[in-house]
């Protein structure tokens, strides 16, 4: 037989045992749409912003489970409310009860982004990645600040801000300096260490 | 990249696919770019050894004189399906954290249009382009800078063109999810497709 009918002979016999298989997965397919994740990416459903997820700490939800993936170091020295740690290469094996909204999150987007799809692949479809992840948390819920030339929209959801920040120990702020002791130009990892610091020094850790 | 080799071999141990190697966190930013260039150069030389260096053999497919450049594409289009298919059946990759290009129907069409002028005109594409220039063929080289123009053209006239490229969004499209078929049916649907192309475009090239 000739290299070529050789060839053509293995694409035959791999593309009719596909057909006989079915999907690429050995658990069969249709647990994850690609389509609908994409979506869910580019119209923001991936993500909850940090104050939705304070709201709802707040409120004693218990279809909320929030995920650490950061190292056990990070994790000891500040981790969110009710955080369970779980490092990326081991939430295979995690399990949450049925419906639970899976709020994952890191220093960064990135690892939790990664998380986000793997628990869309085991079935989560109500996982969450924390939006801004430990910095993001610092900065909108334990040091968020009203501009001076705020909108009145702005104004008007203040006092919620406020207390919702007041009611996890944080320090809700005015005016043009900002609550955390970092700019917008510093990486994500010496920022949460700067504002962790920060918090330390107010007295407001877990 | 040492100290990846055996987490990767842990991860398939616990049933976790350890590829796409960038997406499951392999390798970071910065070695992804080394692959690239390697991938890049790999893929060059290739298309090179296809005989897509040519203008003259990729004209010819339109006048249906050769049909290297349909057998080298489809090749590779079904060598990476079946590749992808039975490596994620195998447990090492994800397939589902393969990034798949989003569909703007119309957009892409005009593109397709644009592109498809452009091949017939200058005998062609960016890919083999880079190709003819590296084995020193002028027109390869003329082609580039045409390219590095039409970018750059592109590039001016976004603002106008913006609405435009975001129109008839369709979301991250897949010939499976599109038909509602399994994956599997597709894969062999399209073998078969390349199979029946590739005797059909044996016998023309046959023809006088």
């Amino acid at each position: 037989m000739t290299a070529p009918r050789l060839l053509v002979a293995a694409a035959v016999v791999l593309s009719f045992g596909a057909l006989l298989v079915g999907s690429p997965v050995p658990g069969g397919e249709g647990h994850l749409d690609v389509a609908r994740l994409a979506l869910m990416v580019e119209t923001g459903g991936d993500a909850m912003t940090p104050r939705e997820l304070a709201r709802q700490l707040r409120d004693r939800s218990t279809d909320v489970a929030v995920v650490d993936l950061r190292s056990q170091e990070a994790f000891d020295d500040f981790h969110l409310p009710r955080a369970r740690r779980i490092p990326l290469e081991k939430l295979s094996g995690a399990s949450f009860p049925d419906g639970t909204t899976v709020v994952v999150y890191a220093a960064g987007d990135e690892a939790a982004e990664r998380a986000w799809r793997a628990l869309q692949g085991m079935g989560y479809d109500r996982a969450r990645v924390l939006r801004g992840g430990v910095g993001g948390w610092l900065q909108s819920v334990m040091a968020p600040v009203l501009p001076e030339d705020a909108t009145p929209s702005e104004r008007e959801a203040w006092p919620e801000i406020a207390e919702l920040s007041r009611y996890f120990g944080g320090n809700p702020t005015r005016g043009s300096v900002t609550g955390l002791p970092f700019g917008a130009g510093d990486s994500p990892d010496s920022a949460v260490a700067a504002a962790i610091k920060d918090a330390r020094r107010k007295g407001c850790g877990w | 990249m040492a100290a990846s080799a055996p987490a990767a071999v842990l991860q398939v141990a616990a049933g976790v696919p350890p590829a796409p190697l960038y997406e499951t966190g392999a390798f970071g930013h910065e070695a992804s770019l080394v692959v690239a260039l390697l991938l890049g150069t790999a893929f060059g030389w290739f298309l090179e050894r296809g005989g897509l260096g040519s203008a003259r053999k990729l004209v010819g497919q339109f006048y249906g004189t050769d049909f290297a450049v349909f057998k080298v594409l489809f090749t590779a289009v079904v060598t990476a399906m079946l590749g992808l298919f039975w490596l994620s059946r195998a447990g090492l990759v994800d397939p589902y954290l393969v990034y798949v290009p989003r569909t703007y129907v119309l957009p892409q069409l005009a593109g397709g249009l644009v592109f498809g002028v452009g091949l017939v005109l200058g005998g062609l594409c960016p890919g083999t382009s880079c190709v003819a220039a590296s084995s020193g063929r002028l027109d390869g080289l003329a082609l580039i800078a045409g390219m590095l123009l039409g970018v750059l053209a592109f590039d001016e006239m976004y603002p106008a063109l913006a609405a435009f490229m975001d129109s008839t969004f369709a979301g991250a499209l897949t010939l499976p999810a599109w038909t509602g078929l399994p994956v599997g049916a597709v894969v062999f649907g399209v073998t078969c497709v390349a199979l029946a192309g590739f005797a059909l475009a044996e016998r023309l090239e046959a023809k006088p």
